[in-house]
């Protein structure tokens, strides 16, 4: 028997606060969390903005590989920052942005493959983000 | 009496499942209190080498600095990036930052230059193996006590 679940208007932002932690951790994939991932886009179309697979709880850098963009390491800074170029191919660090939903990364110009070290959330797919309704599963 | 066997699961399956009969145990071996404190780790005056090796696995590194080195130049912070970046010095000394890199043990950062004193600020994980217990991060096997008579 399949096990039905029940979905309640609570966040799992707001289950993981008032310490209802299993089910909601469940969710969140925790571990996969902690551990941390590279993400390589691989060859993609130009583009100034590219998507990360799952939302960050936060990045700890993101290099651009190849695009009209300079080339080298950008640091990742909120979604009002002015973004720049870095100084030179693989010289000092250039600035990108992380919008408010956690997962779209935006550059100064073109590029056309990244990789990008982050903490990532809810990988396994049963939710999509920290602020998905919360769904425990029951017994039926 | 207390006995330990080993599971198949690792750390981060067993957090990633969340099963409440190995979630608290595995928290406690990832040390997660300690983890979130965030440290500063400085390596005090060492050997020189282009890589400095974290004492815990990083789920995050924040930031690197470089305090002394035989390259004056290369004094200042950097931004760690993935495993495959290109190291770079800073434009010049404690100027705009320079680039660093983690290899995929978490551990291993590698500089443009030889270092002899870095400060890493972190998020380090498992990062007490006190108490009797050997984890040597995420990935390791969860290790379940079990009481025997």
């Amino acid at each position: 028997m399949s096990d039905p679940t029940t979905t309640s208007a609570t966040t799992l932002k707001t289950i993981v606060d008032v310490g209802l932690y299993h089910s909601a951790f469940d969710e969140l994939d925790i571990g996969t969390m902690l551990a941390g991932t590279e993400y390589d886009t691989g060859t993609i179309t130009g583009t100034t903005s590219i998507t990360l697979p799952y939302e960050a709880a936060a990045v700890q850098s993101c290099r651009v590989v190849s695009g009209v963009a300079t080339v080298g390491v950008y640091q990742v800074s909120d979604s009002n920052a002015t973004l720049s170029a870095a100084l030179g191919a693989n010289t000092s660090p250039g600035v990108c942005k992380i919008a408010t939903d956690r997962k779209t990364l935006t550059f100064y110009a073109n590029v056309t493959r990244v990789v990008v070290r982050y903490l990532p959330m809810c990988t396994s797919g049963k939710v999509t983000g920290l602020g998905s309704l919360y769904s425990p599963a029951t017994k039926g | 009496m207390s006995n330990t066997k080993t599971s198949s699961l690792t750390i981060q399956g067993a957090l990633d499942n969340a099963v409440p009969t190995v979630f608290e145990a595995a928290l406690n071996m990832l040390d997660l209190g300690t983890m979130l404190t965030n440290t500063e780790y400085d390596t005090g005056t060492v050997s020189a080498s282009a890589t400095v090796v974290l004492p815990y696995e990083a789920a995050f590194v924040q930031s690197a600095r470089v305090v002394t080195s035989g390259t004056a130049g290369s004094l200042g912070s950097y931004v760690v990036a993935d495993s495959a970046a290109t190291p770079v010095a800073p434009p010049s000394a404690s100027t705009q930052p320079g680039v660093a890199s983690i290899a995929t043990d978490r551990k291993t950062i590698t500089f443009p230059n030889t270092v002899t004193r870095v400060v890493v600020r972190y998020l380090p994980m498992c990062a007490n193996p006190s108490i009797g217990r050997s984890v040597t991060g995420i990935g390791a096997s969860y290790v379940a006590t079990t009481k025997s008579s």
